[in-house]
C-alpha cells in the first residue's frame, strides 16, 4: 500500500510556479446546509503528550469479576475486529464476533502488502513519536484530529512488540534485529514489514489471538453471518440483526455494546483494490439509524494498478510495491570494490546467503536477455532477434512475459511485467517484482 | 509499462469521538470504518497501524467509560425493537427477491461505479458532481424496479447478498458526491478542480473548511444534514502540502 494519490495533471503547464502566485479561487458559496450543531469529540484537556495517559487514568474501570457479565458484539474480523475481539475477551468480557467471510482469516486486511509504521527509531535516523504524529497530520493535509493522531503515534511502538510476541515474522537484518524501510515518501525508515505479506502475517497473529479466545469459550465466532441492521434500544446501540448466509435465517443478537470493524467503502466505485465482498452495509445501516457519516468524500486512489483488461473485469489488483520504489531482494553486485580479506569473506557469505533461487532467476533472466522476442507475445524487445535462438529459447518461453531492455555488452537491466499485454516501454528496472 | 489508478482506501467513515464511540451511545467504530486518524489522505503503512492500535490498545481502555454505568442493562433479543428491525430486514429481502426484473445486480453496480469514477473520481468539480447527483437517483429507482435477484431467501444466495449491498451503495454514492460537492476545497485525496494552484497542487481552504463534515440521516429521500466538527491545531501549523 502506499499513500500516493493521483490527480489530474495541472491545467496550466507553465512550469513550476510558486503556490503563492496563484490567483484567488472562487469564493465559497454559503453552505447548502448551515452547520446544525457543533460536534464534541470529547478530547481530554491538557498537553498533547499527556492527553492519552491522563485519559487512560481517568477512564472508568470495570472490575474483572464483573467483566464476564457484559456481552460485546464485534462486527468484522479483520485487523481491527480480530484484535479488539481478542483483547476484550482476554480482559474477561464475553464477545460475539461476526464476519461475512468463511473464516476470520479471509478478512481483507490480508491483502495489505506494504508494512506497518511504528515510531521505534530503531534506525536512529531521527524518528520519534512526535515525528510520526507530525507526518501523519501533514500527510492527512491537516484534516485530522491532533489528539487522535498523537495517540496513534504513541501506541504504534507497542503494536510491534505485541505482534512480535505473537510470532509475526517481521523481516530482520542478518544480525537478528528487526528491519525497517522507508515507505510512502517518509524521510525516516519506520516501516516494519514481513516480505510483501505484512497484512497477512499481522492478520494471522490477530487471528491466532482470536482463536485462543474462541477455544477458551470467551469469544463465540459467527462466520458467514452478515450484519444487516443495527438495533437501538432507548437510543443506545444494543444489538444487531444478522443473516446466516448459508441457511438464510435472519436472527437478532443483543449485547451491551456494538463494535463496527467493517472496513471501508471503496467498492462504491465498483472497480477497486478491495475484495469483492467489502461493502458499506454495516456502516450505512448504522448511519440510517442515526450515526453520523464523516467525510465520505475522502477516498484514496493508488496510482499503480494492473490496468483493467475489459468491461467484465470485477476488481483491480495492485502492482507489487517493489516496482515502484524500494524493491527487496536485488541481485548482489559482484563489482563491489573489495578492500580487505574480511570484506571478501563477507561478500562470499552474502553470496552464499543469497538464495539459490535468486541466482537461478538471474541466470534465466540473462539467458532471456539474449533470446529473440517471443512471437506469440506482443512485447517489443530491443534484443537482437538473431541471437542464440536455440540455446535460450526454452528459458525465454518460460518467462516470455519478461520485458527487456538492455545495453549491448553490459548486463541487461529489465523488469518483469506481470501479464500486461503490449508493454512497449523500455522501462529501466527499478527492482525485482515479488509477484 | 502500463499502469492504472484504482480506489484503494477510504479515509472517511462513521464519526467517532476520542473514545472511538459514535454519536450513538454504545456504538463503537474501529479501523478503516471510522474516520478519525488519517485526515484527507492516509500515509503508506498507516492503515495496519491504525486498525491494530484501535483494537489492541485503544478500545480496551475506552470501552469502560460506556460500559461501567450499563451493567445489567442488556436487553433481551426478543424485545420489540429487535422484532421490528428483523421484520424490516425480512421485508427488504422479500422485496429484493420479488422484483424479478431484467438486469443483474452487477449491472447496477457497474453503472454506479462508472458514474462515481467518471464524475467523482480522481478529480471532481461542481459540474461533474451535479451530474453524478442527477444520475444516481434514477439508477437507484431503476434498481428497485428492474433488478433480477434469482433464488430464494432461505438458502445460500449470493445474488441476494450482493443486491442488499448494492442497494446501500446506491444510496451511499449519493452521500459521497454530496459531501464532495460541499467541500469546496482540495485536500488530500479530495481534489476539486476549481481549487488548485497553477502548478496543479491542491489548494486547501482552511478558513472555511478546516473541519470534519459529519452527515446526519434525515429520512428517505430527504437531504441529509451536514454537521461540523471544527479542527483545532494547537501544536502543528497547517502548511501547504506539496506532492512534488
Amino acid at each position: 500500500m502506499s499513500s500516493s494519490t493521483v490527480r489530474k495533471a495541472p491545467k496550466d503547464p507553465a512550469g513550476p510556479s510558486a503556490p503563492t502566485a496563484a490567483p484567488a479561487p472562487p469564493p465559497p458559496a454559503p453552505a447548502l446546509h448551515p452547520p446544525a450543531a457543533v460536534l464534541d469529540a470529547k478530547i481530554p484537556s491538557g498537553a498533547l503528550e499527556k492527553k492519552w495517559e491522563r485519559h487512560k487514568f481517568e477512564s472508568k474501570l470495570i472490575n474483572p469479576a464483573n467483566r464476564r457479565k457484559y456481552e460485546i458484539i464485534v462486527v468484522g474480523s479483520g485487523l481491527a475486529g480480530a484484535s479488539a475481539a481478542a483483547s476484550l475477551a482476554e480482559m474477561g468480557y464475553k464477545v460475539k464476533c461476526f464476519c461475512y467471510q468463511d473464516s476470520p482469516r479471509r478478512a481483507h486486511s490480508i491483502a495489505a502488502q506494504g508494512g506497518i509504521n511504528a515510531a521505534k527509531n530503531y534506525q536512529n535516523d531521527g524518528d520519534s513519536v512526535f515525528r510520526l504524529f507530525y507526518d501523519t497530520i501533514k500527510g492527512g493535509d491537516f484534516r485530522s484530529r491532533e489528539a487522535n493522531v498523537y495517540r496513534l503515534a504513541e501506541v504504534s511502538a507497542a503494536i510491534i512488540d505485541q505482534c512480535v510476541a505473537q510470532g509475526v515474522p517481521f523481516a530482520r537484518e542478518y544480525g537478528g534485529l528487526l528491519a525497517n524501510r522507508s515507505f510512502g515518501g517518509a524521510q525516516v525508515s519506520r516501516t516494519f514489514y514481513a516480505r510483501g505479506q505484512t497484512g497477512q502475517q499481522l492478520l494471522l497473529g490477530a487471528y491466532s489471538a482470536l482463536c485462543r479466545q474462541i477455544a477458551e469459550g470467551s469469544v463465540t465466532m459467527y462466520p458467514r453471518t452478515e450484519m444487516l441492521d443495527l438495533v437501538l434500544v432507548d437510543g443506545h446501540a444494543k444489538g444487531i440483526v444478522v443473516r446466516d448466509m448459508v441457511t438464510g435465517a435472519i436472527t437478532s443478537h443483543a449485547g451491551d455494546c456494538v463494535l463496527l470493524c467493517t472496513g471501508g467503502y471503496g467498492n462504491v466505485f465498483y472497480l477497486s483494490t478491495n475484495a469483492k465482498g467489502c461493502n458499506v452495509t454495516a456502516s450505512y445501516r448504522a448511519y440510517k439509524r442515526g450515526a453520523l457519516f464523516a467525510n465520505p468524500c475522502y477516498t484514496q486512489i493508488h496510482p499503480t494498478c494492473i490496468p483493467q483488461a475489459g468491461e467484465y473485469q470485477s476488481k483491480l489488483t495492485l502492482m507489487s510495491e517493489s516496482l515502484r520504489n524500494d524493491g527487496p531482494a536485488k541481485s548482489p553486485r559482484a563489482t563491489a570494490t573489495i578492500t580487505s580479506s574480511a570484506s571478501i569473506r563477507a561478500l562470499e557469505i552474502s553470496r552464499r546467503g543469497t538464495s539459490r533461487r535468486a541466482r537461478r532467476r538471474k541466470r534465466a533472466m540473462m539467458a532471456a536477455a539474449w533470446a529473440p522476442a517471443v512471437s506469440a507475445s506482443t512485447w517489443t524487445s530491443r534484443t537482437p532477434s538473431s541471437a542464440s535462438e536455440k540455446g535460450a529459447s526454452a528459458s525465454a518461453t518460460a518467462i516470455s512475459s519478461t520485458c527487456i531492455t538492455r545495453s549491448p555488452g553490459k548486463m541487461p537491466t529489465r523488469c518483469r511485467c506481470a501479464s500486461i499485454p503490449r508493454c512497449t516501454t523500455p522501462w529501466a528496472a527499478s527492482g525485482w517484482t515479488t509477484i | 509499462m502500463r499502469i492504472y489508478p484504482a480506489v484503494h482506501y477510504t479515509m472517511g467513515g462513521l464519526w467517532v469521538d476520542y473514545d472511538l464511540m459514535s454519536n450513538i451511545p454504545g456504538l463503537f467504530v474501529l479501523g478503516e470504518a471510522n474516520f478519525s486518524d488519517h485526515g484527507a489522505n492516509r500515509l503508506g503503512a498507516s492503515a495496519l497501524m491504525q486498525g491494530l492500535a484501535d483494537g489492541y490498545f485503544v478500545i480496551p481502555y475506552t470501552i469502560g467509560n460506556y460500559l461501567a454505568p450499563q451493567m445489567g442493562k442488556r436487553p433481551a433479543a426478543n424485545r420489540e425493537e429487535f422484532q421490528k428491525a428483523e421484520a424490516e430486514v425480512r421485508e427488504r429481502t422479500t422485496r429484493l427477491l420479488g422484483i424479478k426484473g431484467k438486469r443483474t445486480v452487477d449491472h447496477f453496480h457497474r453503472e454506479l461505479g462508472r458514474i462515481m469514477w467518471d464524475y467523482c473520481g480522481m478529480a471532481r468539480n461542481a459540474k461533474s458532481l451535479d451530474r453524478a447527483l442527477k444520475q444516481i437517483p434514477p439508477l437507484r429507482e431503476e434498481f428497485w424496479k428492474n433488478v433480477n435477484v434469482p433464488g430464494e431467501g432461505e438458502a445460500l444466495n449470493v445474488s441476494l447478498e450482493k443486491a442488499g449491498r448494492v442497494a446501500d451503495f446506491l444510496e451511499f454514492g449519493e452521500l459521497l458526491c454530496l459531501d464532495a460537492l460541499e467541500r469546496r476545497e482540495s485536500c488530500g485525496g479530495h481534489f476539486r478542480e476549481e481549487w488548485q494552484y497553477p502548478d496543479g497542487e491542491a489548494r486547501r481552504d482552511d478558513e472555511h473548511f478546516q473541519h470534519v463534515a459529519a452527515w446526519e440521516f434525515t429520512g428517505e429521500g430527504a437531504k441529509p444534514n451536514r454537521q461540523v466538527e471544527p479542527l483545532v491545531f494547537d501544536t502543528v501549523h497547517p502548511s501547504v502540502r506539496s506532492y512534488k
